[in-house]
């Protein structure tokens, strides 16, 4: 009984993966690499220390639209086995960011939406270099007022 | 019955050892994406570093992904494979900030044989590991990362390159491993798909993650909600957590005790903690901390501020504030000129109430090695309903609470990141950032990380425990080293016993066995078919008294076995 158990399971994941491998086949986006292939931005200040302005910001985020989407209604794919499958297509990443605070420190952060990416990058208390061990000080980059 | 039983025997060791030898390992492969001389193929000479060996750059960026990939696989059991597309490619970046990187599943899968919640979203890697299978065809991955590879470069981010070391000793540089494997988190299931600011699941369905999101103040799991419900509870600063058991088993070895607060002891109305932001400046809350009452600090409307309440000048009644705590609203002057002005008064400590809406309360900037005193800022709501009670008299303390776990309610339950505006942050994807010590997944990807995924230093492991990365080589949603007691199960609808279909439903357990595996395990170590018959005729006895079978239920099974030989 186990054995056909196992060869039962055999065939439905060999059903499940042949109709996945069919629709790939079948001309999708292969470039789902999200956030890939955005220009770089040169900075003609480079050696100076400050944060992102919002046009940084903007210009920044902007290149994440796709990667950081959430549509909820991509395309069903049926596996033909009572299992269903949806292609994401590059939609739905979690992007890290960087970001120099006014102190010269520089600030990481994981956002998974556009508004999020901006608030980082703008916000002056969405992050700090290393976040404070409690109990210890806030670093710089918070609000002074 | 002996021929057969020791061939099934047989096959069920060959699976039981095929199974252990994966515990705890998955094989994780990064698929190099980039074209020849570029990315993980620059053939830029690079003398090895902490632990990498790598001889070129392209080489060492390649070492630097198999690396954090080998941690979790060394860390996650799944039989089938999981291949994370790969490249270092340029990203957007300018002198001041930069895109490191992203990543996450390629698809996402519901409706299969071992998903952890019927009808319920997993993502590709996640689906093999419950499925048993690898989901995709050999050609495709399951996660995609894609890495900047201008960083530190003139113009990106300039000078804040990439550490490809093992070891952490980044400095000043970011440090790959550690990004990588909290990006590779996400991809392997710590990411939800619902939209954060409608509410709506991703196509109706809910996911793993989902089911674990558990907001405290309408006391419903994200699936049970409504999509107005989950976009509130996205916003829920403080009272969404996770309540999967292997995180909240873990959390006490994990987080430390001791949250920030104002303590409020009277009147009754408003007693409490409330959630404070730290200062720049002054002492930190400590224990027992400062207390007395709070009293609201006026100062001249003047040119320094035009509020009687901003404490941007000097405090005028200074016989009520001295020995209490002063409450100042935020807003004209720096939160050091509000402080000092607070201590001149002779205050113990201060609260800022913030006079915009926001939660959690974010922390204050400013330097005065000359502010005594503790500082601390509270949201607008939490101001405001100070301040209403303030006639009555209103008692606080400005402490660090013992009996709370810093980043955990007072349930014992993780609490995830919901900002409230949503602008200010990361969300629901990661821990709420009071966690302490730092976390792998929290929104900001903090330079004190160890590269530990699993406790005592990190959460991360059990909450890829939680969602369905536990051994379960039947796929009985029993963890095989946890509570399986049946290892191999037989899940067969109904009871078969020697190939005898008795009919009977084939109820299955909390403790991973099914009825037909307790038939079954009455055949070990029976010394003959009479000892085989009598266990068989005891056990239905007991299931007939425990109401999971009815007597004729019970007469079949026994009737099964004594034919079984």
């Amino acid at each position: 009984m186990k054995l056909t158990r196992f060869f039962a399971l055999l065939v439905l994941l060999c059903v499940a993966t042949s109709a996945l491998a069919q629709h790939a086949a079948k001309g999708k986006p292969k470039n789902d690499d999200g956030a890939a292939a955005q220009p770089s931005a040169a900075d003609a200040n480079s050696t100076k220390l400050r944060a992102p302005t919002s046009d940084e910001a903007a210009e920044l985020a902007a290149g994440l639209e796709r990667a950081l989407s959430q549509p909820t209604d991509l395309r069903r794919i049926d596996m033909g086995n009572g299992m269903i499958a949806f292609d994401l297509d590059g939609t739905h990443q979690d992007v890290a960011l960087a970001k120099r605070n006014p102190d010269g420190t520089v600030a990481l952060g994981c956002v998974d939406s556009v508004t999020q990416a901006r608030g980082f990058l703008v916000d002056p208390s969405a992050a700090a270099a290393v976040r404070p061990k409690q109990p210890a000080p806030p670093v710089a980059g918070l609000e002074e007022k | 019955m002996k021929t057969s039983t020791l061939r099934s025997s047989a096959i069920f060791c060959a699976l039981l050892l095929c199974s252990a030898m994966a515990f705890g390992t998955t094989v994780i492969t990064i698929v190099n994406n980039n074209a020849p001389g570029v990315g993980f193929n620059d053939p830029t000479p690079i003398a090895p570093v902490g632990g990498n060996p790598g001889t070129t750059l392209g080489q060492q960026r390649l070492n630097a992904f198999q690396h954090a990939a080998d941690i979790w696989g060394a860390t996650l059991d799944s039989t089938a494979p999981v291949r994370i597309r790969a490249a270092f490619v340029p990203l957007s970046c300018n002198a001041t900030s930069a895109v490191l990187g992203s990543a996450g599943t390629t698809f996402i899968f519901a409706d299969f044989p071992g998903e952890l919640f019927p009808g319920t979203l997993h993502g590709a890697a996640l689906t093999g590991k419950r499925y048993g299978a690898d989901p995709l065809a050999p050609n495709q991955q399951h996660i995609s990362a894609n890495f900047n590879v201008n960083l530190g470069n003139p113009g990106c981010l300039t000078g804040v390159g990439w550490y490809l070391g093992f070891d952490n000793n980044h400095g000043t540089q970011i440090d790959l491993v550690t990004v990588l494997e909290h990006e590779f988190a996400h991809g392997l299931g710590f990411q939800q798909f619902a939209s954060i600011t409608t509410g709506a699941l991703f196509a109706g369905l809910p996911d793993v993650y989902n089911h674990y999101l558990f907001d405290t103040t309408l006391n419903k799991t994200w699936p049970e909600m409504t999509n107005a419900e989950r976009a509130f509870s996205t916003l829920n600063s403080r009272r969404l957590v996770w309540n999967g058991a292997k995180v909240t088993t873990a959390l006490p070895a994990v987080l430390a005790p001791g949250v920030p607060v104002v303590r409020i002891d009277s009147p009754a109305g408003i007693v409490g903690a409330y959630s404070v932001g730290l200062a720049q400046f002054g002492p930190l809350p400590s224990t027992p901390g400062v207390s007395g009452n709070v009293v609201q600090a006026l100062d001249a409307a003047d040119a320094a501020g035009p509020s009687t309440k901003d404490g941007c000048g000097p405090i005028l009644n200074a016989g009520a504030v001295a020995g209490n705590i002063a409450i100042i609203d935020r807003g004209t002057c720096g939160f050091v000129v509000k402080a000092k002005n607070a201590q001149n008064a002779g205050a113990v400590g201060v609260i800022i109430a913030d006079n915009a809406a926001g939660s959690p309360p974010a922390g204050m900037a400013g330097v005065d090695p000359t502010v005594t005193i503790p500082a601390v800022r509270v949201t607008l709501g939490d101001g405001n309903l100070i301040k209403a009670n303030l006639g009555a008299g209103v008692h606080a303390s400005i402490t660090l609470d013992l009996s709370i776990v810093a980043g955990a309610d007072v349930n014992g339950h993780a609490q995830m990141n919901a900002p409230n505006p949503l602008v200010s942050g990361s969300s629901v994807s990661h821990w709420d950032p009071i966690a302490f010590p730092n976390q792998l997944m929290e929104p900001n990807i903090s330079g004190d990380l160890t590269h530990s995924v699993q406790p005592p230093q990190d959460l991360t492991l059990p909450e890829m425990r939680d969602v369905g990365w536990y051994p379960d080589a039947d796929l009985d949603r029993v963890a095989d080293d946890g509570d399986d007691q049946c290892l191999g199960s037989d899940l067969s609808g109904v009871v078969t016993i020697g190939g005898i279909d008795t009919g009977v439903p084939n109820t299955f357990f909390t403790n991973g066995c099914s009825i037909a595996d307790l038939v079954n395990k009455c055949s070990v170590g029976a010394a003959n078919h009479g000892d085989y018959v009598s266990c068989a005729a005891h056990l239905t006895d007991s299931l007939r008294d425990a109401g999971f079978l009815s007597n004729q239920q019970r007469s079949a099974i026994q009737s099964a076995a004594a034919r079984n030989k």
